[in-house]
């Protein structure tokens, strides 16, 4: 199968191709973007402090020092938790949009994201899940996030089968109640610190970036991903319907609930580790299907490795774009995405790629 | 008809009359009650009670601040009998002033009044209720001053200020709560003190407060003469971010009046890189103080996190707690802040 | 492989639709289901396809209840060509044919050599191999729905189920099709609406009106004038050409002579 003569990219080898490319383009940033940082630190040190790190060569000095410390707990934790999160809600983005058969949805669609925030005021104004420690208001939003997409999946199996629309539905309905909540509490506790802390977590930052939050959410986002990749299949037929999909002998009931739980515990690790990052969900998804068409078999592991790339420079970016202080990142993808989405609805090709 | 309508206005005069005469007699009443309660300065309830019946004379002019932080003018007549006061700074600032007879209704503690300051609270009739208070409720009680944060006159709180001096009711913000990007100053709050005692008629205890923390920072400055200034970051912890404390806020002035270094004197927040980079001698951890164990969390925060275990001001000891309260529109908890921020920077001093 | 169903009775949003039919459909025979819209043949190639659940009655394959087969084996042995909805998704023509050998994939198992020589073959059988590489959304109708009756021979069914498939083709496409069909060899089951081609093409006939059947039998016995009046309340004449097909010619209104 050679170069196709519609699009851009539909031959087999060139998708092939573009995966390898994406591939290395990632670590090729990880290398880059440790480099870059709110302070100055020479090139040679930082691979230095890396390479003493990993493979004890070189220098034992260069393993203490605030250089040492700002490459090995700030910089590289940071990193990788990005390229994670960022490869986490680009995938969960396009199984999203496969479930609600709407390319306008996003990862935090049918209520994950007011779940999240839910979880994450009452941890922060009511003190709720306290005895969670440290990671308390991260805890409470996974637990939010993942509660409301049972509740949702719960509701839309009310009186029939669930589908689509019903999905949609019953996550705006739960959204909503959620919403109420929220305000309620941040009204009922009158607190100013607070709420300016419930804002900065709204707004995404990889500043809370620890080895061992990385190792968790890098091993859920990977895994996660590894099954979505596995299940390009059904994910396909969604985009068909359900009528043709028994036809082709798969009931996508039972499926379609597994996998919003799936994404649901994904973007639930997302936001324990980050907070809302949005848009990366759904303009990677987009730019993908634009250049290599809808197939999932292709999307996902493509969408996967473009949105970690995408969020380890945005987290770059934030960090060094004002100088001396950080911007949370979520303002940044919001920054970058709006003018995207806006483009993308003028061209009208809004849809799943194809038609007019 | 005529004589039941002269009758009628005969009768309005005299009612009015003598709703006029006894408005004058309240005064001599709270003349004799404020000698009854404990005050910190006993000798000196003699002196108010003179001074109270001075308050027919002198109309004091006073500036203050709008909600869109203009200045405006405001008279006081008399001292005001009939005063709210909303949020922690206002409600110590008259009790500390001896002033908690005058206060009808007070709200919006962040943290408990310090034990001194108990029994003073106890005759505020404070609302534990509610943070602040709505308008209808605060009509209802028809102050005559209303002593608070400019953030209380926004449109969904009590409204505009105008409206209030125009029916009576003086209003008074915190000059550090003043909106528009003006900075925070400890002169800010000396002011505050001196214009509450003018208000009062309570002057001489108002100037010893402002002496206190004059001569604190005059004291520390004197005896830290030619040794090199070190360098502060004043900062707190909102979730992972971190929050700056710049030469703009209380905190930061009380830092360099007392002859320290900002390391980051411009900006609001910063990265944990940013704080690497700084790596300043000493650092002040800001906390509120809502509930137990807040104060070891934020010091654990920062000393628990590797990043950070090389700092030198970890390294050598100098993170230091600060609650918001004494360095945050602080009126008479600004001594405190003063004295942590001094402890801080000289240890040598306060040992 | 045999079709057969046995009192099915559907409902739909509460109405009766099917109200208890018998059809059988032997191995290799050409069934053809006509009558007018609204008679019950969407709902009745439903039921069979397993789109809907039949409220009462069962559908066999090669003797065994079709409730007994698990989607994947019904879906290896029945492929369908059903009324087609338009999606804005952009899959490419070889991508939508592909699917058609979902039924004979495992979860984690590849697409295969032999999966794209099969899709290549059926574009060719139904004339669209030139659109291979093209999106699908970009064709008209009836190549779609070509496309669509690629996917079902791709899945190398021995049942094919045919709901309006010459609806949206021209004549030549029309007639294509349906010698397709017949040139396949397989069981068969058409909803038919033009009676023209039911009688060039069909082994068997069963007419539906109002959920039931109304009668049964080959085009030529079934298909008479009295008949046609009885279930499609026109005038028609029916004719034997000279090359042995039957046609159906139809007369306006009653009274409206001219």
């Amino acid at each position: 199968m050679g170069r196709g003569k519609e699009g851009l990219f539909r031959g087999t080898p060139a998708w092939v191709a573009a995966l390898i490319l994406l591939g290395a383009a990632l670590v090729l940033s990880l290398l880059g973007a440790v480099t870059i940082g709110s302070t100055e630190i020479p090139f040679r040190d930082v691979y230095r402090v890396i390479g003493y790190k990993l493979f004890r060569v070189g220098d034992w000095a260069y393993g203490s020092g605030n250089l040492y410390r700002a490459v090995w707990y700030l910089r590289l934790p940071r990193l990788l938790l990005a390229a994670g999160i960022g490869m986490a809600l680009a995938v969960c983005g396009v199984v999203m949009q496969a479930i609600v058969k709407n390319p306008l949805a996003d990862p935090y669609v049918l209520g994950i994201s007011s779940g999240a925030s839910l979880g994450a005021t009452v941890a922060i104004l009511l003190g709720v899940g306290a005895v969670f420690g440290e990671n308390a208001v991260g805890i409470m939003a996974f637990i939010g996030a993942f509660t409301v997409s049972v509740l949702v999946v719960g509701l839309a199996n009310v009186g029939g089968r669930a589908n689509s629309v019903k999905l949609l539905l019953a996550g705006m309905a739960v959204s909503s109640v959620c919403g109420a909540f929220s305000n309620f509490i941040v009204y009922i506790a009158q607190d100013r610190e607070g709420m300016q802390t419930v804002t900065y977590w709204m707004m995404g930052s990889m500043a809370g970036a620890t080895w061992e939050r990385d190792g968790a959410v890098l091993l859920v986002a990977v895994l996660g991903i590894l099954f979505f990749w596995t299940q390009y299949r059904n994910l396909n037929l969604m985009l068909l319907g359900d009528e043709s999909a028994i036809t082709l002998g798969t009931d996508l009931h039972r499926w379609r609930q597994l996998y919003l739980l799936a994404a649901a515990a994904m973007v639930g690790f997302a936001v324990y580790a980050a907070g809302m990052i949005g848009f990366v969900g759904l303009i990677i998804p987009h730019v993908m299907r634009m250049l290599f068409g809808t197939d999932h078999k292709k999307l996902i592991p493509l969408c996967a490795l473009a949105g970690g790339v995408f969020l380890v420079w945005a987290d770059v970016a934030c960090r060094v774009m004002i100088k001396g202080t950080e911007l949370p990142i979520g303002i940044l993808t919001a920054m970058i995405g709006a003018p995207c989405f806006i483009y993308l609805m003028a061209r009208k090709k809004y849809g799943f790629g194809g038609g007019t | 008809m005529k004589k039941v309508i002269s009758l009628l206005l005969i009768l309005v005069l005299a009612l009015s009359l003598a709703a006029c005469g006894r408005g004058s007699v309240p005064a001599n009443t709270t003349a004799a009650s404020t000698e009854a309660p404990v005050t910190e300065q006993p000798s000196e309830s003699v002196e108010e009670s003179s001074a109270a019946t001075e308050e027919s004379c002198c109309p004091v002019t006073i500036t203050t601040y709008d909600y869109a932080g203009n200045e405006i003018q405001t008279t006081y007549e008399k001292a005001p009998e009939k005063v709210l006061c909303v949020y922690q700074g206002t409600i110590e600032t008259m009790i500390a002033l001896g002033l908690e007879s005058h206060v009808i209704a007070s709200y919006g503690l962040d943290n408990p009044v310090k034990p001194e300051w108990e029994a003073g609270l106890a005759e505020m009739n404070y609302n534990e209720a509610v943070f602040a208070p709505d308008k209808e409720t605060v009509l209802m009680m028809e102050p005559d001053m209303i002593f608070t944060w400019g953030s209380l006159f926004s449109d969904k709180n009590l409204g505009n200020q105008a409206e209030w001096i125009e029916n009576g009711t003086n209003t008074y913000i915190s000059t550090n709560t003043r909106r528009g990007g003006h900075d925070r100053t400890l002169e800010n709050e000396y002011t505050d003190l001196l214009n509450i005692g003018k208000i009062f008629h309570v002057e001489d205890k108002a100037q010893a407060l402002v002496d206190e923390m004059k001569s604190e920072i005059a004291s520390v400055l004197a005896q830290t003469a030619g040794q090199e200034a070190p360098t502060v970051s004043i900062i707190e912890f909102l979730n992972e971010n971190i929050s700056n404390y710049g030469a703009s806020s209380l905190g930061g002035d009380m830092v360099t009046q007392l002859g320290g270094i900002l390391a980051a004197p411009d900006v609001s927040a910063i990265g944990k890189e940013d704080l690497l980079g700084l790596d300043p001698e000493v650092i002040f951890l800001v906390y509120m103080a809502r509930t137990e164990g807040v104060e070891e969390e934020t010091r654990s925060k920062l000393l628990d996190d590797p990043a950070f275990a090389e700092l030198q001001a970890v390294q050598n000891g100098r993170v230091y707690t600060i609650m918001l309260g004494d360095m945050y529109a602080s009126t008479v908890r600004s001594m405190d802040g003063i004295r942590t921020f001094a402890a801080g920077m000289y240890p040598e001093l306060y040992r | 492989m045999r079709i057969e169903t046995k009192a099915l009775q559907a409902l739909l949003g509460g109405n009766r639709i099917l109200k208890g039919i018998d059809l059988e459909a032997g191995e290799r025979e050409l069934i053809g289901v006509i009558g007018p819209n609204g008679s019950g043949k969407s709902t009745l190639l439903k039921c069979i396809y397993r789109v809907l659940k039949p409220a009462a009655g069962a559908v066999y394959l090669d003797g065994r209840p079709l409730d007994d087969y698990p989607y994947k084996e019904s879906a290896r042995n029945v492929a369908v060509v059903a009324q087609h909805n338009y999606y804005n998704f952009d899959f490419s023509v070889t991508d939508v044919v592909l699917m058609g050998r979902a039924p004979h994939k495992r979860a984690l198992d590849r697409d295969t050599a032999e999966d794209f020589r099969i899709v290549r073959e059926s574009l060719g059988r139904v004339g669209m191999s030139a659109f291979a590489e093209r999106s699908f959304s970009t064709l008209s109708g009836g190549e779609q729905q070509r496309v669509i009756l690629a996917r079902a021979l791709a899945q190398r069914t021995p049942c094919l189920i045919l709901d309006e498939p010459t609806n949206h083709l021209d004549i030549q496409y029309q007639l294509q099709l349906m010698d397709l069909v017949r040139g396949l060899n397989r069981t068969v089951i058409a909803a038919v609406h033009d009676l023209n081609i039911a009688a060039m093409y069909c082994d068997w006939l069963y007419a539906m009106k109002d959920g039931v059947v109304v009668g049964q039998g080959s085009p030529k016995e079934l298909l008479t004038p009295a008949f046609l009046r009885q279930v499609y309340e026109v005038d028609a004449n029916v004719i034997t050409d000279d090359k042995g097909y039957l046609h159906i010619l139809f007369h306006p209104g009653a009274g409206e002579t001219k």
